[in-house]
């Protein structure tokens, strides 16, 4: 009797992982953070509540984040992470694990050795059928769109390390792109903006809450206030500080302006044949960036070309993977019609 | 029933002006100075707590009278050691291994070689489970402040022989300072004044009265019930007559006495919320700053605090008993500091 191997679809972010169980849909969706305590090397905590550790902890414990602008750039915790939420979350023991199928999604543009990291995670694991495919790719796929025609398609995600902007056609990517400027790279921004306009030292966490909060780029809306707490540089005692929402889009435009610098310098490599395609189907947006405000009328008014945000940015990547486990990612197995 | 249910767990509060000791299922059993007065020749304990200390600066010379604690640090291990087995000995009326174990708080700039000391006098009595934690975390807690939670707590500590200035989340101290600005540096400073401004020596137990009756740092000062100013009478030496003699303070002189003292404290207490990482620091806006200990009794200390920090200022409701208050918790929780383990997965959380 052949044993039947159940499929594990990983969508290890910078920002979150998420985890797909063959037969049980998505079961994990938690930011990609953990904590572990420094003496007896324990995981104290995983995801969300892990997040909430961050830049709070004392010297007992250590929060880790085990990816690095897409890549793992720490592979103990990494494997730590994987491990202690599918033995908390679907009890999997080691014995499940070795009947698996796992494929792992990454950014476009990470290098063989990059691409060999993610497999060991999996071999580590315990998962021995392991394969890599792109995070675009996924992505597409898990919001329906059928990339298996041989027409064109734009994708843009934006993550929470890198922004990817790939060109699909025929089940595979033509040529894509990648660079490092996405959600921790705007919090990094508005921290600094807040630092050297205010003199107030705001977190990681704050700086992530007020993006979330405030981060538009629309023009014409009215402005929104709120208040965060930080740190005065200067008196180094607690403050609260206002932030709006104009000063937020001053921060973003250049990261944005830079975003559509990458998409139109792909545009302009894109073979003229997917270009007339991509022209008559426009651009999906995928990923947490596409929840800010007004982005997709943002890009389109600048290139001319219709842009739309996926109906599930943030699980659209773990999605795709149910179809990515079925075909393997061969370009030639079309599984929407499995 | 285990042998092991029928012993006591025992909290120390091992101050430098006070001992407390509190045994699970009875309470707080002992709260007094802590002092000890001993037999020079023979070596043997005369007195502790409130008997000892009124023989404070009174005392002939065959007995003598030492705090083993001066100054916040471990000054004399012998010392403290006696003054432990006698406190206890009085409590129980029993011997030393009915205790199952011991947690003792201490101030939190203590050095490593001084806790071992402290671990090793705990054996030394027979105790195998001997626990050491900083008194600003049991201050924290006996405070009724949840510093389990990822959240910033500052927690200030004016004790007898050091200010302790903590920030506390996930059930730990992140930082701490200390300065030895505290109840017994106010008391030298009151005396000094004295002799200065009324040519009047005056002994230690005398200053701590005064400072007792009169201090205050901001907003009115102190009146009685006429509507006067508050004064005490010291007694004491005068300086240069040698006679005894008695002189009238008032309540705004030992204020700008608190005031010159408080100027150490106010910069350690900026110089803690200039290292506390940013995110810890923006929670304390909402949390503010809790203060405790024998200092916090100080009239006005809620406006000055405020005034430095502009976060709202707590004043325990027990200063005195905080930190023996929270070893309680500390007792069943082991010094463990993360409750948050079985939370975790979407499905977890929802259920």
């Amino acid at each position: 009797m052949k044993k039947t191997m159940q499929g594990l679809g990983i969508d290890l972010g910078t920002a979150n992982l998420l985890v797909y169980l063959e037969q049980k849909g998505i079961i994990f969706n938690e930011p990609s953070v953990i904590a572990f305590d420094r003496e007896s090397g324990k995981v104290v905590a995983a995801g969300r509540d892990a997040h909430e550790m961050l830049g709070k902890v004392h010297n007992k414990i250590l929060v880790i984040k085990p990816l690095r602008h897409g890549v793992i750039s720490d592979m103990n915790a990494a494997k730590a992470l994987m491990t202690y939420v599918l033995r908390k979350v679907e009890n999997m023991t080691e014995k499940q694990l070795s009947m698996t199928t796992s494929v792992i999604c990454c950014p476009s543009e990470v290098t063989k050795i990059e691409r060999d990291v993610m497999i060991d995670l999996a071999k580590n694991m315990g998962s021995p059928d392991v394969f890599i495919e792109e995070e675009i790719k996924a992505g597409a796929l898990g919001s329906g769109v059928d990339i298996f025609e041989s027409k064109g398609l734009m994708i843009v995600d934006i993550g929470g390390g890198t922004t990817d902007v790939g060109v699909l056609s025929f089940g595979d990517i033509v040529l894509s792109r990648t660079i490092r400027m996405a959600g921790n790279f705007m919090d990094d921004q508005i921290a600094k903006y807040i630092k050297t306009t205010r003199g107030i030292e705001i977190g990681e966490l704050t700086a992530e809450k007020c993006k979330i909060d405030l981060a538009t780029l629309k023009t014409d809306n009215n402005t929104i206030e709120n208040r965060y707490a930080g740190r005065d540089i200067v008196k180094g005692i607690p403050r609260w500080i206002n932030v709006n929402t104009k000063e937020v889009r001053e921060v973003l435009e250049p990261i944005f302006t830079e975003i559509v610098k990458l998409i139109s310098a792909l545009l302009k490599d894109t073979p003229p044949e997917l270009s007339a395609d991509i022209y008559d189907r426009g651009i999906i947006l995928t990923g947490g960036g596409s929840l800010i405000k007004g982005v997709a009328e943002f890009i389109s008014e600048r290139i001319h070309i219709p842009v739309r945000v996926v109906e599930n940015p943030l699980t659209c990547v773990a999605e795709g993977t149910r179809f990515l486990l079925k075909n393997r990612g061969d370009y030639l197995v079309n599984p929407l019609q499995l | 029933m285990s042998d092991n249910s029928k012993k006591m767990a025992v909290g120390v509060d091992l101050g430098t002006s006070n001992l407390l000791i509190y045994v699970e299922g009875r309470g707080t059993v002992f709260n007094e100075p802590s002092i000890i007065a001993i037999d020079k020749a023979t070596k043997k304990v005369v007195n502790v707590g409130i008997k000892a200390a009124n023989l404070v600066g009174k005392t002939h010379e065959k007995v003598e009278v030492i705090r083993p604690l001066s100054g916040g640090v471990i000054a004399d291990v012998e010392m403290i050691k006696e003054l432990l087995e006698f406190t206890l000995d009085t409590i129980f009326l029993s011997k030393m291994d009915n205790i199952r174990k011991m947690l003792i708080c201490i101030p939190s700039e203590i050095t490593e070689t001084e806790k071992q000391a402290i671990c090793l006098l705990g054996h030394g009595m027979g105790i195998d489970n001997v626990m050491i934690d900083a008194e600003v975390k049991a201050a924290a807690i006996g405070n009724g402040l949840d510093i389990y939670e990822p959240r910033g707590q500052f927690v200030i500590d004016i004790g007898g022989g050091t200010t302790d200035f903590g920030v506390l989340s996930l059930g730990e101290v992140v930082l701490s300072r200390a300065t030895k600005v505290a109840g017994e540096y106010f008391d030298r400073q009151i005396i000094e004044h004295v002799k200065n401004t009324h040519k009047l020596e005056i002994g230690d137990q005398t200053a701590e009265k005064i400072k007792i009756a009169l201090a205050s740092i901001d907003g009115d000062l102190p009146v009685d019930e006429d509507g006067h100013e508050l004064t005490y009478i010291a007694k004491g030496r005068d300086q240069v007559e040698g006679l005894p003699q008695q002189a009238i303070i008032f309540a705004h002189e030992i204020r700008e006495v608190l005031l010159r003292c408080f100027e150490t404290i106010k910069s350690t207490l900026i110089a803690t919320l200039e290292v506390t990482p940013p995110e810890l620091s923006g929670d304390l806006v909402t949390n503010g700053i809790w203060v405790s200990g024998g200092g916090a009794k100080i009239l006005g200390l809620k406006q000055y605090f405020e005034a430095i920090a502009r976060v709202p200022v707590h004043i325990s409701d027990h200063p005195l008993t905080a930190v023996i208050n929270g070893t309680k918790k500390l007792l069943q929780f082991e010094g463990k500091h993360y409750f948050g383990e079985s939370r975790v997965g979407m499905e977890a959380r929802a259920q």
